[in-house]
């Protein structure tokens, strides 16, 4: 996806349509995007991006009624695993695309149970998940690709080297960061005495 | 593939073919027989190169895809090595992070 800057003249413009009092005047075809296709969604997104005020009028319109689901709409690892998916998928095999989709959000969901759930923890979830995506298309990819040629199977090769690297580094980030941020001996203590006042014994308790 | 004109006249359709790491010419024939191979030669080449170009464009999608990933994966990077920085650690000798001295909260 191309993604065009937009003018702020032309965001003021469309937040200023969105905010003023003219819901009757909205067009009867708009339907928040949610409610819409990603097929039906794309040209909308890709207007918007491209400038057109309309498409960036219900773009806005459409976040405004549904902020969580226009703040997922646009986030990132999700838009990145949809680009993945659509790119190692056939277009007409929506079965195949929805099933690779849940999946994805499977493997999160328990990933996510393992995590105390901190927003660093949750943003090295979301990369584990968008490689081992990539790992996982890129296996299929090497397994089909080996009909090509042998210059077409070696790019598989390592397009599928890479993504498994990178999927082991992802891994391995999250296992790093809960152990390093796992609270030491001091902060897990259940209990901590002291003999008596002015004394210099402690007595500490772990849990 | 081609139509050659022999010296005894007449038009006749080669085919011309890789055996062992040279090029040779197959005669095919001429007439209706040259016709029909021709065509057929011409459908599947274009066959060929339909399914070469849709390759191309499969592989420039995915391409395009890792790309932005890899983009993600160094944000994402950059977040992990800030929040640790932040946390009291440090990456030492590019290996693994540890904690910094005289550090001794652990928080995000």
């Amino acid at each position: 996806m191309v993604v065009v800057p937009i003018s702020s003249e032309a965001i003021d413009e469309a937040t200023a349509a969105v905010q003023a009092p003219v819901e009757a005047t909205l067009p009867a075809s708009w339907r928040p995007l949610g409610q819409l296709t990603y097929d039906e969604r794309a040209p909308i997104f890709q207007a918007a991006q491209n400038g057109d005020t309309e498409a960036l009028r219900q773009v806005l319109w459409s976040l405004a009624l549904e902020p969580e689901r226009g703040a997922k709409l646009l986030d990132v690892p999700t838009l990145i695993r949809r680009n993945l998916i659509e790119a190692h998928t056939d277009p007409r095999n929506g079965l195949v695309r929805k099933l690779t989709e849940t999946q994805c959000e499977m493997v999160r969901a328990d990933l996510l149970a393992s995590c105390t759930g901190t927003p660093l923890e949750r943003l090295l979830v979301d990369r584990i998940v968008t490689c081992w995506l990539a790992a996982y298309l890129a296996d299929g990819s090497a397994a089909v690709g080996g009909q090509y040629a042998s210059s077409s199977a070696e790019y598989y090769l390592r397009r599928q080297d890479r993504a498994h690297r990178r999927f082991l580094q992802s891994l391995e980030a999250l296992a790093r960061v809960q152990r390093l941020m796992r609270p030491g001996p001091l902060l897990a203590m259940a209990q901590l005495n002291i003999a008596h006042a002015g004394s210099k014994q402690l007595n500490i308790t772990t849990p | 593939m081609a139509w050659e004109t022999r010296q005894r006249g007449g038009r006749y359709y080669t085919r011309s073919q890789r055996q062992g790491g040279q090029v040779v010419h197959v005669y095919v024939g001429g007439g209706e027989r040259g016709e029909y191979a021709a065509v057929a030669d011409a459908i599947a080449r274009e066959q060929r190169e339909a399914e070469r170009a849709e390759h191309t464009q499969e592989r420039r999608q995915r391409d395009a895809a890792e790309a932005q990933l890899t983009a993600w994966y160094a944000v994402v990077d950059a977040h992990l090595h800030q929040a640790l920085t932040a946390a009291g650690y440090h990456h030492h000798k590019r290996g693994e992070w540890r904690r910094r001295r005289g550090s001794s909260t652990h928080q995000q």
